[in-house]
């Protein structure tokens, strides 16, 4: 930055400090990061958001003012190093930009930086960096043939960096998160070969000891990743939230209140709740929508378009609109189209983190 | 046909439009990703070949159709899949499917018009046909029954004018 423009930064930035300290509040602080920005000082602007955070935790201001000064920052950082490569390319700053863009979560354009890595140097890194760019797609979108893929990436990438722990400590937390412990409880193994005396991996070792006997293959669990939609570790995050149907009944209730509405479900797991339609058409109703979630999710990730967010019919029978949720997914059966009114009640249901217990009919 | 999904195609935001036999099989392909960038979605969907987008597609709407199938609901007329990376979304065209493959920052909704016009547009091309093998087909079978007429005509006509004089 130059001198002047320091000196006239620095008169416009005073009475904004002096402001935050004789009142601190989000909006103070938030002033003041946001005249950072407008500096083009986005280290010291994520910095000013950050401490504002750290004494107002709530302020949705700050939190997105902190998100986008990062970002901003990483962007600027992508531009230099991408000048940088068309000058003199070389290994660090391939590294340093596969990570930055991992880290924003441009994974596309990281596998190609990778890729591009890979064909100048044929370096173990760079199959270890496209390895990690495919592992992060397939916890994106839970496509198998990603998974199989990201494997290969990583046995080309071990070939190439014998001795090296980073492959394996990949193929490690892949398999932990599908749910093959069997296997990577062998991973386990060939890491404490190469890092005896790791406490923390001894100690996962001996754990995953218990889990192995009932644990899937590989295989098994990378279908069942694909067609649930969900990883092992989720799991365990949706055990901790779990609400009562006493909090989904209400909503469903006010969705049939709408004209033209002839039912609304909400399932989750094998369990699903379901207003309108009674007795076994409530049943069928409920498993048709289980089933129309499960086929849509597997078809979304086959066809390369991520995860399913929302699927609609339409037809002689009205009009059926399904969203599905990170936890369960909330469906809609009219005779007219949804207003976005309604629609929008779907999508608040089926991003609810409840659970019902018993599958019940009203 | 072609021509009925080029401007499907070139539509912003739409990346492949595809005909579709109902065993999945397709019948015109308008891809918009030949234009497309190394790296963006459009290319990565690219990979995927036309073949293998129309099975999948097709499977899961006969899918679809076997799990509704229990509520006595009958085939839909449209389906529409939003996801994280795109849409897709596919409606009944005259003994085929008609299949579009959407970005993400493009409304499923959007795509109603354009497709509805595709189908309408098919529907006459198709409809000339028809309707001359409509009519065609009654001339034909006027034509086949003169042919076999005349004969029986004479006769007929011939039995008449006897009860005729008869009377």
């Amino acid at each position: 930055m130059s001198f002047v423009r320091r000196i006239l930064s620095g008169s416009r930035l005073r009475p904004l400090r002096r402001a935050l300290v004789d009142s601190p509040s989000p909006r103070s602080y938030a002033a003041l990061a946001a005249e950072h920005v407008r500096m083009g000082e986005m280290e010291d602007a994520e910095r000013v958001a950050r401490e504002g955070l750290g004494l107002f935790p709530a302020s949705v201001e700050l939190a997105r003012l902190a998100d986008r000064s990062r970002a901003m920052e990483a962007e600027g950082r992508t531009r230099e190093l991408y000048r940088e490569l068309r000058d003199a390319p070389r290994a660090a700053v391939w590294r340093e930009l596969c990570g930055i863009l991992l880290d924003s979560g441009r994974i596309a354009r990281a596998e190609e930086c990778a890729q591009d890595w890979f064909n100048a140097t044929g370096d173990g890194n760079a199959q270890l960096a496209r390895g990690q760019a495919r592992c992060e797609r397939f916890f994106t979108d839970r496509r198998r043939d990603d998974a199989r893929l990201a494997l290969e990436l990583i046995d080309s990438a071990e070939k190439l960096l014998p001795r090296d722990a980073r492959p394996l400590r990949l193929r490690m937390s892949l398999y932990l998160r599908v749910g093959a412990m069997a296997d990577a409880r062998k991973v386990i193994g060939q890491l404490l070969e190469l890092e005896p005396g790791d406490s923390l991996l001894e100690a996962r070792f001996r754990s995953l000891g218990t889990l192995v006997d009932p644990s899937p293959t590989l295989d098994q669990a990378l279908r069942q990743v694909e067609k649930t939609g969900r990883l092992v570790d989720e799991d365990a995050v949706e055990k901790e939230g779990q609400a009562s149907a006493s909090d989904i009944r209400p909503v469903l209730k006010d969705m049939c209140n709408e004209p033209g509405v002839r039912g609304a479900v909400y399932v989750r797991g094998a369990t699903a709740l379901v207003q309108g339609p009674r007795g076994a058409t409530a049943e069928r109703t409920a498993r048709a929508v289980r089933e129309v979630v499960q086929k849509s999710r597997t078809a979304a990730r086959r066809l390369g378009l991520g995860q399913a967010l929302e699927v609609t019919l339409e037809g002689d029978f009205g009009h059926l609109l399904v969203c599905s949720g990170e936890m369960g997914a909330s469906a809609l059966w009219s005779t007219r189209q949804p207003t976005a009114r309604v629609r929008q009640k779907v999508v608040e249901l089926s991003a609810l983190t409840g659970t019902s217990t018993e599958e019940s009919e009203a | 046909m072609k021509k009925i999904l080029e401007p499907l195609a070139q539509t912003p935001g739409v990346r492949m439009a595809l005909l579709v036999a109902h065993d999945g099989v397709p019948v015109v392909v308008q891809n918009a990703s030949d234009k497309a960038p190394d790296g963006s979605p459009e290319a990565s969907l690219a990979g995927e070949t036309a073949d293998s987008l129309a099975a999948l597609a097709a499977g899961w709407l006969s899918e679809l159709e076997r799990s509704i199938g229990p509520l006595s609901w009958g085939s839909p007329r449209r389906v529409v899949l939003r996801a994280a990376r795109g849409s897709i979304v596919m409606t009944h065209a005259p003994g085929a499917l008609l299949l579009t493959i959407i970005d993400e920052r493009v409304s499923p909704d959007e795509m109603r018009l354009p497709m509805e016009a595709a189908v309408a547009r098919m529907e006459r091309l198709l409809r000339p046909r028809q309707e001359l093998e409509d009519v065609a087909a009654p001339v034909d079978h006027a034509s086949s029954i003169h042919a076999a007429l005349p004969a029986q005509a004479l006769h007929n006509g011939s039995a008449q004018s006897r009860a005729d004089t008869r009377s």
